[in-house]
């Protein structure tokens, strides 16, 4: 049994401090895909809060057919529809605004240390992102499962319910755009 | 023969990047790209793609855990609270979720029995948000279901012939009857209690509730569902020919 089966085992039976390990496991996966979908980081915020809540309700069920790491991207997939959906239906922000003062594109780290470097590299975090949203839902949704959950061809496609031929062309036309677009802004 | 070598690499860099070609085409591309300074550069591009990509990502916010915490031992808390009310409700008999009627008169709730009462609105209280910790727990008392029971759910002597288990599943349900098996193996089936307003009817797996479609559950004396956006729990009133499902909590998923 590896450490993570061990640890999913402990937080079945109720166990708290496995269950909070199991989030620092998955956390940054988990709120950086919600942050590329809500672009808001308060949202981000609230999604990642929903998929870990749902996956304590959930860990009882869990049975290991699949991976934790492709339960956890699952989970994350669907609060992100459902937040998108609630939003959608609020009308209260849209994929491409947000003016809610947490913006993603805010550059908030200290840039003290080197600020020519750090702005740099912001301005090219900026791009990507901007990049990111610009692609159709499909791919970038693909790319993201890819991108922060880490997750092979064969368990997004799982996930998505598409063939892994899709999974291919989908994180291969999604990287060619993003090249493209971060080249217009000589970011390559 | 090289200009069709590039399209092949071109069309595999990607998944080449993310270590998903087979052996052999790997090795194929990998020994393309020390020849071809052109798809060599598609290729550096395609990575450094990759690294601003990966570059963007940020640590998740340090409150993040401890709010999901706070959460799950608030959930906890209900559960233990649930499992007490179930305890105490373990030989009331739970027979059909026939009609679901929104009704304003109070005086419905009292007609359960008095230990029960007491006990389901302790359990309203707990799904409040002060006791929960969770804005996304509220209670809401004015939906009940009323229940008819068919005559088979009485034994001869025209008492209720204990359900002494709970219900195991709800095999098939209409807006004109239902049918229930329980732990015990048996079936019963309930017809609809009359002049009904908002039934919740069963199709296999999902409910139907307020032309709403749900996945339900029942876990001891209490029928959950759920939408997947709310989940909507109900607690088990037994009073005589009557079973009411009296609304002690919901949920925003």
């Amino acid at each position: 049994m590896t450490g993570e089966e061990m640890l999913v085992k402990r937080a079945k039976s109720g166990d708290e401090q496995a269950f909070e390990e199991i989030i620092k496991l998955y956390e940054k996966a988990v709120y950086n895909s919600a942050l590329y979908i809500a672009k808001n980081r308060d949202d981000a915020l609230d999604i990642s809060q929903d998929v870990f809540l749902k996956l304590w309700r959930t860990l009882p069920s869990f049975r290991g057919d699949a991976s934790l790491k492709t339960w956890i991207a699952t989970l994350t997939r669907t609060c992100a529809i459902d937040y998108i959906r609630s939003r959608n239906q609020k009308q209260t922000s849209s994929l491409t605004d947000d003016d809610s003062g947490n913006e993603v594109d805010v550059a908030d780290e200290d840039i003290s240390s080197n600020p020519e470097k750090a702005f740099e590299r912001e301005e090219k975090i900026s791009a990507v992102r901007k990049a990111v949203a610009s692609l159709p839902e499909p791919i970038r949704e693909t790319l993201i499962l890819r991108e922060f959950h880490n997750l092979s061809y064969t368990e997004i496609a799982s996930i998505q319910k598409i063939s892994e031929g899709t999974v291919k062309s989908r994180i291969s036309r999604g990287r060619e755009q993003l090249k493209e677009i971060l080249k217009s802004g000589n970011f390559l | 023969m090289e200009n069709r070598d590039c399209e092949k690499v071109l069309e595999l860099l990607s998944a080449y990047i993310d270590g998903e070609l087979s052996e052999s085409d790997a090795e194929f591309v990998r020994a393309h790209l020390e020849i071809c300074p052109d798809c060599k550069k598609v290729y550096d591009e395609l990575k450094e793609t990759e690294n601003i990509f990966a570059a963007s990502s940020e640590d998740a916010p340090l409150e993040l855990s401890a709010a999901v915490m706070t959460r799950v031992r608030a959930e906890k808390a209900i559960s233990a609270k649930r499992r007490k009310f179930t305890r105490i409700f373990g030989g009331i008999a739970v027979a059909a979720v026939i009609s679901l009627t929104v009704l304003a008169s109070p005086a419905i709730l009292l007609i359960a029995s008095g230990g029960a009462k007491a006990e389901c609105d302790d359990m309203a209280v707990n799904f409040a948000p002060s006791a929960s910790g969770s804005d996304n727990f509220y209670s809401d008392q004015r939906a009940e279901t009323e229940i008819a029971l068919d005559d088979r759910l009485y034994d001869e002597n025209g008492k209720y012939d204990g359900f002494k288990d709970v219900i195991e599943s709800i095999e098939e349900s209409n807006t004109e009857q239902s049918s229930f098996i329980l732990t015990d193996g048996k079936k019963y089936t309930a017809n609809l209690a009359d002049g009904t307003s908002t039934p919740i009817s069963f199709e296999g797996d999902i409910a139907i509730f307020d032309g709403e479609k749900y996945e339900y559950k029942i876990s001891g004396d209490v029928l959950y569902i759920s939408n997947g956006e709310r989940t909507i729990s109900f607690g088990i009133i037994e009073d005589g020919k009557k079973i009411y499902f009296k609304e002690i909590g919901k949920t925003n998923d």
